[in-house]
């Protein structure tokens, strides 16, 4: 199978996905027990029968179901997600303008975390150490500490006991500081262990003797062989940690009244905002789908084995 | 029609102000300048006709200015419209709109920008159910008619929600537009402008000097003392919390009941409380079917818990017991002679489950009649519940399984708990609303027709004399004969045993001591920060 056209079936499968998720999203929207009207007026607010009617042709609630469902696909085919019933403004604009800072967030998170975990599986793959043990233990406890409990944490000795980062009146680097930390810390503890672990194999395969016959120093074994395996698990569990960063902005940009995309998640899911709810669904599995066909392609860049395969 | 709003009993405010305490409108001379940084929770859309909450409210009650000003006495005052009349049916409203206001933008509040807001609430609202068949300008005066008379009008028009929005933002800029807002698109006429905005993240106001026009019931005059404000959005309490004690805010909302006593004992603090005006924390007692349907039932509910102990153990001190179906937040309507009308007394409700044919006890404790237990849901939606009343259940449960009570408390999402109330499979429901309106509140809550979804009757209360007191009530422009009616509705309330008072709220606010003259809106939120200054 050549390249392009595996390429296309993935993009296809991933439409299918698609349609899958938007479908189940539909309905589950009409099974929920709710009254939309009631959610778009409120939980504290009364409402009219006439404005109750106004309400339902305006939203398009008072037309027959399979009808419903044929708009709705017809409006994501033309990329509108509606509007938010909370908001009042397309639930695009507002994906689109909390997107910036959870990727921001997100990928500065994510350096962090993959800077830490290479830096401490460099140095403690293959070891049996003291160091080594005080890194797992550090990984055991990112891993099982909640991302809620490490901000509030931090925040309090680091902001609220010694000012060094504020959490108000300051947009710059600063602030970005612990939100990073946290966000980072909740990736880390898995994406180390996984790294180490191909690294404890890697360092016992036959090349790993090879190169150092050849003079290679041990810091080189481990940097220039021994590290490209173990970027081969992290990138396979990279859809996985993309789960956990959206899970864990949502903890962080609460805690630390940060805007972005977990934010406003959190905010729509409690209201019942529905069209929010469902687009922000609908474009986590465009971001599953197209990180996923993304990660196929890279592997063939980083092992070249899986290159030679399919040539 | 295109708009809808948050907007209803439960968020309906009163712009009441009132002074925190005596040391801090005594300690010296007000100082100018400065920026108050505030850590609160954030508003949705910063055009309240699109949208409001009381967070949206509290946010912009200083960047749009209203017709009439109320305190939280309940007396009302002179602001945009420099005199009102109201005309003898209390139908026609003539409003005289004060000259030489100015919007943010240069343009001129006159009588038809006045006209202009009103009517949009009109159309596109239909005026909360208030009775408008008419909004018109002329000169300088604005005439509202309406087809019944509809006492509360003045307070509704007294709220944050109708301040003025100009009208060269509302024909320049989408509603879509409006809601996001920012500089040069929400614009007002208040001591204040909007200068940024960053959703999720902040709102920042700044002073607008050439304002000249507060309410009569304002301390000074001239432009606000403040600067700058930083609304700081920030939705953790704890986070709040630190703020404020880390020096970070010089405010904080929303202040958690575990953390007053800490902050009380800060000495670079001052904790600000008022009572929340409007229904207690309650049972809303459904009688329209057994077993509530029997008054002894509903009475021993009533006295078979220690509620006031309960009270302070689980509140430490931000809330009292309650006797009344109002708080005395709202001081015009409370009726203080409520107050220790039945006290704890858990044999005496034991006699009246006796005598209501709950005599029989199951193996499990809990009595039965007819082979049906004597067992109660309560319900209650996740965004009427916070920690405390959680573990105050606990409590209610406890006390009412010791009289052979089965109790059940449900907190679901709001759109289950409205399916449940439209489907009547409840037997209680427990929560507060909040107003500055003692009438429009009872009548939503407890009027015959007041039925779920359109209000808030859960109990399915028709009694004839309270439909008259209330209907009394709402009709009447006049605040005293309004407040004497609501009296008489909460004894007969009582004398019915239609509800179970429970806990009074206050709302706590944290403010470092170099904020003052600072004030509460009715509604408990913070009022507005014009008469606030800081100590340099």
């Amino acid at each position: 199978m050549t390249i392009a056209r595996e390429l296309f079936v993935r993009i296809l499968a991933g439409a299918a996905v698609l349609w899958a998720a938007a479908s189940l999203a539909f309905i589950v929207l009409q099974m929920l027990p709710s009254d939309p009207v009631q959610v778009i007026y409120g939980a504290d607010a009364t409402v009219t029968p006439e404005m109750r009617d106004l309400i339902r042709a305006e939203y398009g609630l008072d037309r027959p179901i399979w009808e419903q469902y044929g708009q709705f696909v017809g409006r994501i085919l033309q990329g509108d997600l509606g509007t938010s019933y909370q908001q009042r403004r397309s639930v695009v604009s507002i994906i689109g303008s909390e997107l910036g800072s959870t990727i921001t967030l997100a990928v500065s998170a994510t350096i962090f975390a993959l800077t830490l975990a290479v830096f401490a599986s460099v140095t403690t793959a293959g070891r049996r150490s003291h160091v080594r043990s005080l890194m797992s233990a550090i990984e055991l406890l990112s891993i099982s500490t909640p991302a809620f409990w490490i901000g509030l944490l931090l925040l309090t000795f680091l902001s609220f006991q010694w000012p060094i980062f504020p959490v108000m009146g300051d947009n710059s680097w600063r602030s970005m500081v612990l939100p990073v930390t946290t966000l980072g810390l909740a990736i880390f503890g898995t994406l180390s262990q996984v790294m180490r672990a191909e690294m404890d194999l890697a360092l016992e395969q036959p090349f790993a003797l090879t190169a150092r016959t050849r003079g290679l120093s041990e810091w080189s074994v481990r940097w220039r062989h021994a590290l490209r395996h173990a970027l081969i698990p992290g990138l396979t569990i990279s859809a996985e940690m993309f789960g956990s960063l959206l899970a864990g902005a949502i903890i962080t940009e609460r805690v630390f009244g940060r805007p972005g995309l977990g934010r406003i998640t959190l905010q729509a899911v409690t209201n019942q905002d529905i069209p929010v709810v469902v687009g922000v669904v609908l474009f986590v599995a465009a971001i599953f789908v197209t990180t996923n066909i993304a990660v196929d392609l890279l592997y063939r860049l980083i092992d070249p084995r899986l290159r030679s395969a399919t040539a | 029609m295109k708009n809808t709003i948050l907007h209803g009993i439960g968020l309906a405010l009163s712009a009441s102000i009132f002074a925190i305490s005596g040391p801090v409108l005594a300690q010296g001379e007000p100082q100018s300048g400065g920026t108050l940084r505030v850590a609160t929770y954030e508003p949705l859309c910063l055009d309240q006709n699109e949208g409001s909450s009381r967070n949206t409210q509290t946010a912009l009650q200083d960047v749009y200015d209203r017709l009439i000003y109320k305190t939280q006495e309940g007396e009302y005052y002179p602001w945009l419209a420099s005199e009102w009349s109201i005309s003898e049916d209390g139908l026609v409203y003539t409003f005289t709109i004060r000259d030489g206001v100015l919007f943010h933008d240069g343009s001129t509040l006159d009588a038809e920008a006045v006209r202009l807001n009103l009517q949009r609430w009109v159309d596109d609202r239909s005026a909360n159910g208030v009775p408008v068949s008419s909004v018109v300008a002329q000169g300088n005066v604005v005439t509202l008619t309406l087809s019944e008379a509809h006492g509360p009008l003045l307070h509704d028009l007294s709220e944050p929600v109708h301040g003025i929005v100009a009208p060269s933002s509302i024909a320049a800029f989408s509603k879509e537009e409006r809601c996001a807002g920012g500089p040069g698109v929400t614009i007002g006429s208040g001591p204040f402008k909007v200068i940024a905005r960053t959703q999720g993240q902040d709102l920042i106001l700044e002073r607008n000097d050439a304002y000249a026009w507060p309410s009569a019931a304002a301390q000074h005059e001239g432009p606000a003392y403040l600067e700058r404000i930083e609304l700081r959005f920030l939705t953790e309490d704890s986070v709040r919390v630190g703020a404020v004690e880390s020096g970070q805010a010089d405010i904080a909302a929303g202040i958690p009941a575990i953390s007053v006593a800490n902050l009380e004992a800060n000495p670079n603090l001052q904790v600000l409380r008022t009572q929340q005006p409007g229904i207690p924390w309650s049972l809303w007692l459904n009688q329209s079917h057994a077993p509530l349907d029997d008054q002894r039932v509903r009475e021993a509910l009533r006295i078979g818990v220690d509620y006031p102990s309960l009270v302070n153990a689980v509140f430490l001190g931000t809330a009292t017991p309650a006797y009344s179906a109002i708080t005395p937040g709202i001081p015009l309507a409370y009726d203080a002679g409520q107050e220790g009308r039945w006290s704890f007394d858990a044999e005496a409700a034991k006699a009246l489950l006796e005598q209501a044919g709950w005599s029989e006890i199951g193996a499990d404790g809990i009595r039965v009649k007819d082979g049906k237990r004597l067992s109660f849901t309560d319900l209650t939606a996740t965004n009427w519940n916070n920690q405390q009343r959680e573990l105050f259940a606990q409590g209610i449960q406890a006390g009412l399984a010791a009289i052979g009570v089965e109790y059940k408390r449900e907190v679901l999402d709001f759109a289950t708990v409205d399916a449940r109330m439209k489907a009547n499979e409840y037997d209680l429901v427990d929560t507060s609303q909040a107003s500055g309106d003692g009438a429009t509140l009872l009548f939503g809550a407890f009027e015959s027709t007041s039925l779920w979804p359109a209000n808030t009757n859960w109990g399915f209360v028709d009694n004839p004399d309270l439909d008259a007191a209330l209907n009394a009530a709402v009709a009447s422009a006049d605040p005293d004969e309004q407040g004497a009616q609501v009296k008489i509705a909460q004894g007969i309330i009582n004398d019915n045993a239609y509800l179970v008072p429970i806990a009074n709220p206050q709302v706590v606010l944290a403010a470092s001591t170099k904020v003052k003259g600072t004030v509460f809106s009715s509604s408990g939120q913070i009022g507005t920060y014009y008469d606030v200054w800081l100590e340099q």
